[in-house]
């Protein structure tokens, strides 16, 4: 097989720079990543600049994302960064580094056996947060800056759900001191995530566990003016899942939080 | 050029191929409408270099026009690296485009030096001296350059010599005992220890900084080391020269300071007396262990300052041990890292420190056991973080990296014996990160068919009850594990249940319904066992099972113990309505010692016992054999066996054709114990300890095992010797064997064996070697010196 | 059921009879933190009130102790406190830790070098 590979770089050796582009561009459209990917490293050797090159280096990211080469994509976004940081569709290359990172560890068939993201070690989904944001906020007007603050919100919306699982954990093992904690770091650092109610139920009802009476009814009218419906108001909250639930193998990660 | 300051109108930029004038301009320090002197020039060129795209920069002036002239550096096109053997072409070129020189970068003649000096020095490191790293660069069209590094290794130095100068107390055999670099030796070839390296050397020369520290020479210095390399750059010669000073005793030691916990509690934990001879080692285990017990109460930067006051005429040390307990600490978050498959609760339901409490290193010392108990991780580090802002709170952050912790087979094979064979076993102990064990097993050949499921949630609760339930259906012969020759077709179906009832201790029960159909057919299996089935007059025994188990575990690591005793005790019983009404009792112990930093000490033992406790099962045999007759009387066919009568119904010892009366009493045997293998008596084959028996008519002796199981060993381990923390090697004496029945128990019967093995924590799970010599054996034993298991924890 | 086994829950800060007694009207935030070290409890809604709160739950059946000090301000002033606090337990706390956790792991020589040295 590797006389194979390199009878097809020396046909690539010497060729006019366009004709290795459309060669490279239509295996990237048949989705044929890795020769794809091989092509445009030929092209980037062979013509160091040019436009042409610069739109290789782009596509070798693509390529690379999609490939699953999480790593080799990032590496390949920030050397682009780093000698073209003016280019003129630079927002792609933030914009792609996030998709990247927000894929990064995502367990295998992860939806299939319905596991909550969330419950995992959140550092690479954070490095998405911080490129989507550079997108947003430096590159505002451009095409991708509305997807990439649909998909901040919704990373927010993980974190949220992250640190409300854990303060719920601490409140079913009577640590309230932990959870009023989670809560308020929830509060504080997400104030517009779909958990906002949950967390002021928790801090309502880990005052109530404390006996600190003031503080559990001035909570609880907190949450009556932010979600008058809330299941705490109604008395059963928060409703943990079934204990029989914890015998089925393919029961995925159970969370009493329903969104 | 000097510059008179003008406002600049219009920038140009010139020369540039590849580089886009966007990016001069980003990292330019000058904009349209500035006032530039001499001095903003010159940090514009320095800031142009600084993105190191440019080989040369220069700026001119031309009216109010500011022309910057650049020629950019040429990319690179080919980089090849030749000739290197010790150090991976991988791990170069990463190593090479870290200092910035990769395919498609630019190249920049700097990093090229810097490579080449970075390479001989690595080289050095590794002892090889004479190492020679020649790159070329040659030019291609459209300013590019191909970048080929030719490296010769050359034969690594040796160190021939080590001296050490003016060690007069101890012998330097001693001094160099524990030392890394030595001196070229029969192992040096594979050990490669004759290899100088500066790292080496200057740990070995920390060694014997310690050495005499611990031995009471406080004044010790090392004055002086040379290394000399002969000529032709291949031996090496190590001189050290050191001055030993004088011994010093210890003469008061007092403890000052807030110690928060009554004095007498912090002085119980002082190791340095007055009178003994000064030793670092203890005053340093003396400091942890009161920082230690003050970290247990919330005082995570506790630390304690030893000042020496020496008395330099009769040689004797004061010790001052101030106690500075700083402040308490609470814990504000635990944060996990590296869990990308293992949820989050998975891991926090282990700890046993909890947010929004005051700091606990004895909590967080236990976490750490509990994690690694978990067999998920090939390491765990625990580590506090201060959080900035606030004097008195941390996050605890811990760090883990996961490992397989399962298995999957699938095999899928055909052979003339077992015809078309199918396998599926998948073995998770932490099931899709939800820290569940499921185990699913099928397999299908002509003589065995198996389907399995167990699964257990180890926390039903959340104060860890674990639940679970095991399915099975077997269709087994057992030859294939050594023993007799008899086939079992078994089904069961078993709930489990696990209640921790303290830190270390859990109670088990068990409760299950399995019904085990036996084929032993006289001549193939042996007598006794047929015996049993036909006293018993049924081949199909049914079973009500009950098992209750208490186990305590108090080892401080779950794969390499140092020290800490694991203890299990079960009762199994066969519940009245069964079959055959018996019960079985196990008790194992394992306990390790820790002799010092290089040996580690493990005594295990095992006992097992059953018998019977309903009714025995007497049944009369009458039988009178048959003989051949020419019942055709045609001589020329052969003769015909014709059997003999009926036995007489009822048959009682009376009647004329009574043969025996044979009774089937004490543990059935398809429950027995065994003996002999790695998880036992290593050196004999597995299973094949213990009584014998022969099927009639053959003398073939087949293992049955019994109802009696006594296993011991004595294992000691060097955790030293080999330095990786997933390998360990030791020696152990194993002792054992199983018996028929408590009044068969013999001393003089017990096998013996010793010998050498390895436990290694292999990617793909634990594996142990071992090679033993049997001394206590009879000539009938099987022996199997080199043995070695795959897989499953034990 | 009382067989099984709970770890202990502590939760919130242990304060010392000699620091609370030295607490006095009109000191400022940063004062009274010097003094128990910061609340376990400071609710967003409620700025003028720290709740130095603290629970243990030790027993196999007991519930979980509760207790709370409150201190109320002025603006920026301590205006007053009150509530209760667990007595000084240190020692038990300390022969507890060892009996229910066993001995402390040995600190590893590198990781040593690396220890938090704040205070």
């Amino acid at each position: 097989c590797a006389r194979f590979k390199n009878r097809n770089g020396d046909a690539l050796e010497g060729q006019p720079v366009e004709t290795i582009y459309q060669k490279a561009h239509r295996s990237m459209l048949s989705g044929n990543w890795s020769t794809a990917e091989e092509a445009f490293k030929r092209l980037v050797a062979q013509y160091p600049y040019g436009p042409y090159t610069e739109q290789a280096l782009i596509e070798t990211a693509y390529a690379q994302y999609k490939a699953g080469q999480h790593d080799d994509a990032v590496s390949t976004i920030d050397r682009f960064i780093r000698t073209y940081p003016t280019h003129k569709n630079i927002a792609y290359l933030y914009y792609l580094r996030g998709l990247t990172n927000s894929s990064r560890d995502a367990v295998f068939l992860q939806r299939v056996w319905h596991l909550d993201p969330a419950r995992r070690d959140l550092a690479t989904p954070m490095q998405a947060y911080n490129d989507f944001s550079i997108v947003a906020e430096r590159y505002g007007n451009s095409r991708y800056a509305a997807d990439a603050r649909e998909r901040m919100a919704k990373l927010r919306d993980t974190f949220a759900r992250y640190e409300m699982d854990t303060a719920l954990y601490y409140l079913r093992r009577d640590a309230n001191v932990a959870a009023i904690d989670r809560a308020k770091y929830v509060l504080e650092n997400y104030p517009q995530s779909a958990y906002q109610a949950d967390a002021i139920a928790t801090l309502a009802s880990a005052y109530k566990a404390l006996g600190n009476t003031t503080l559990a009814a001035d909570a609880r009218a907190e949450l009556q003016k932010v979600d008058p419906n809330h299941a705490y108001l109604r008395g059963n909250w928060p409703d943990y899942p079934g204990h029989l639930r914890r015998l089925n193998p393919f029961g995925g990660d159970a969370s009493a939080l329903k969104h | 050029e000097v510059f008179s300051p003008f406002t600049v109108t219009d920038i140009r930029v010139d020369g540039l191929q590849r580089i886009a004038a966007g990016t001069v301009f980003t990292y330019l320090p000058i904009e349209r409408g500035d006032t530039v002197d001499s001095a903003k020039v010159a940090d514009a060129i320095r800031a142009l270099y600084k993105t190191g795209f440019f080989e040369d920069v220069r700026v001119e002036k031309q009216g109010d026009i500011l022309v910057v002239q650049v020629t950019e550096r040429p990319a690179i096109n080919k980089l090849t690296i030749s000739g290197n053997k010790d150090i991976k072409t991988e791990d170069l070129t990463k190593g090479l485009t870290e200092i910035g020189l990769s395919e498609g970068g630019t190249f920049d003649r700097l990093a090229l030096d810097r490579v080449t000096q970075e390479l001989t020095r690595q080289y050095n490191n590794r002892g090889k001296y004479n190492v020679e790293i020649t790159p070329t660069v040659t030019r291609l069209d459209r300013n590019r350059v191909d970048v080929a590094i030719a490296v010769k290794e050359g034969a690594a130095a040796r160190i021939r010599h080590i001296n050490l100068v003016g060690n007069e107390k101890f012998p330097e055999q001693d001094l160099r005992d524990s030392w890394e670099s030595r001196e070229t030796n029969w192992k040096s070839f594979y050990k490669r220890d004759d290899q100088y390296s500066r790292e080496k050397l200057s740990g070995d020369l920390e060694k014997l900084n310690s050495y005499y520290l611990d031995r009471g020479y406080i004044d010790f210095t090392v004055d002086n080391t040379q290394v000399e390399i002969s000529p032709n750059r291949q031996d090496m010669f190590i001189t050290a020269g050191l001055t030993e000073g004088e011994q010093y005793k210890v003469s008061k030691v007092d403890v000052t300071g807030d110690t928060i916990l009554p004095k007498a509690e912090i002085e119980k934990r002082v190791l340095v007396k007055p009178g003994q001879v000064f030793s670092r080692r203890l005053l340093e285990i003396t400091t942890d262990s009161i920082s230690a017990m003050l970290g247990n109460v919330g005082y995570a930067f506790a630390h304690v300052n030893a000042t020496p006051d020496v008395d330099r005429e009769n040689k004797t040390v004061g010790l001052n041990l101030q106690v500075v307990p700083g402040p308490r600490v609470n814990v504000r978050r635990i944060i996990f890292k590296g869990n990308t498959r293992t949820s989050d609760e998975v891991l926090r339901r282990e700890m046993r420190q909890f947010e929004g409490s005051w700091y606990s290193q004895a909590a967080l010392d236990r976490s750490k056991i509990r994690l690694q108990g978990l067999g998920y991780f090939e390491s765990v580090d625990v580590d506090s973080q201060p959080v900035a802002g606030t004097p008195d709170q941390v996050d605890v952050v811990v760090t883990v990296k996961e490992t397989t912790s399962g298995s999957f087979v699938f095999g899928l094979g055909y052979s003339q014996l077992s015809g078309l064979t199918t396998q599926i076993q998948v073995s998770q102990n932490n099931f899709l990160g939800t820290g569940n064990r499921v185990s699913v097993q099928a397999n299908r050949n002509s003589f065995l068919k198996r389907y399995d499921f167990s699964f257990v949630n180890p926390y039903f609760t959340d104060s860890g009850v674990s639940l679970g339930y095991n399915l099975w259906w077997r269709e087994f012969d057992n030859s294939n594990y050594n023993t007799a020759q008899f086939n079992s077709t078994s089904g069961a179906a078993q709930m489990v249940l696990g209640i921790p009832i303290t830190e270390t201790d859990t109670i088990s029960a068990m409760f299950g319904i399995d019904s085990n159909e036996i084929f032993a057919s006289r001549g193939s299996a042996p007598d006794p066992l047929v015996d049993y089935i036909d006293a018993v007059g049924n081949r199909t025994f049914h079973t009500l099972r009950g098992q209750v188990g208490w186990s305590r575990n108090t080892l401080d690591n779950f794969l390499t113990p140092n020290t800490g005793m694991l203890q299990r005790f079960s009762a199994e019983v066969a519940l009245p309505g069964s079959t055959v009404e018996y019960f079985k009792l196990n008790y194992e112990i394992s306990k390790f010692w820790r002799i010092n930093r290089h040996l580690v000490l493990n005594t295990r033992a095992e006992i097992g016992y059953g018998d019977s406790y309903g009714k025995d099962f007497t049944r009369n045999v009458c039988y009178t054999a048959g003989t051949f007759q020419d019942t055709d009387n045609n001589p020329t066919t052969p003769n015909v066996y014709v059997p003999g009568p009926a036995p007489t119904e009822p048959c009682l010892p009376s009647s004329p054709d009574y043969a025996k009366t044979i009774t089937a009493t004490g543990l059935p045997f398809f429950e027995n114990f065994y003996a002999g293998g790695v998880r036992s008596v290593r050196g004999f084959s597995d299973n094949t300890l213990g009584p014998r028996a022969t099927a009639t008519g053959s003398t073939f002796l087949q293992p049955i095992g019994g109802a009696v199981k006594t296993v011991g060993s004595v294992e000691m381990f060097f955790p030293s010797l080999i330095n990786s923390p997933g390998a360990r090697v030791s020696a152990f004496l194993d002792v054992g064997n199983v018996f028929a029945s408590r009044g068969a128990f013999d001393a003089g019967q017990l096998r013996a064996s010793t010998g050498v093995a390895l436990l290694w924590r292999s990617p793909m799970g634990p594996i142990s070697i071992s090679y033993a010599f049997p001394f206590r054996k009879e000539p009938t034993d099987k022996l199997e010196r080199l043995q070695f298991t795959f897989g499953g924890v034990f | 059921c009382g067989i099984v086994y709970h770890q202990p829950v502590y939760q919130g800060n242990l304060l010392e009879k000699s620091a609370v007694d030295q607490l006095q009207a009109g000191m400022d935030k940063q004062q009274v933190i010097l003094l128990l070290g910061t609340p376990s409890v400071s609710d967003p809604y409620h700025q003028e009130r720290w709740d130095y709160v603290s629970t243990q739950r030790t027993g196999r059946v007991t519930g979980t102790e509760k207790k709370d000090f409150v201190l109320f301000f002025d603006g920026d002033k301590l205006a007053r406190w009150e509530g209760d606090y667990f007595p000084e337990q240190d020692e038990q706390l300390a022969r507890n830790s060892i009996r229910q956790f066993g001995p402390n792991l040995a600190k590893d020589k590198e990781k040593k070098k690396r220890r938090p040295s704040g205070g």
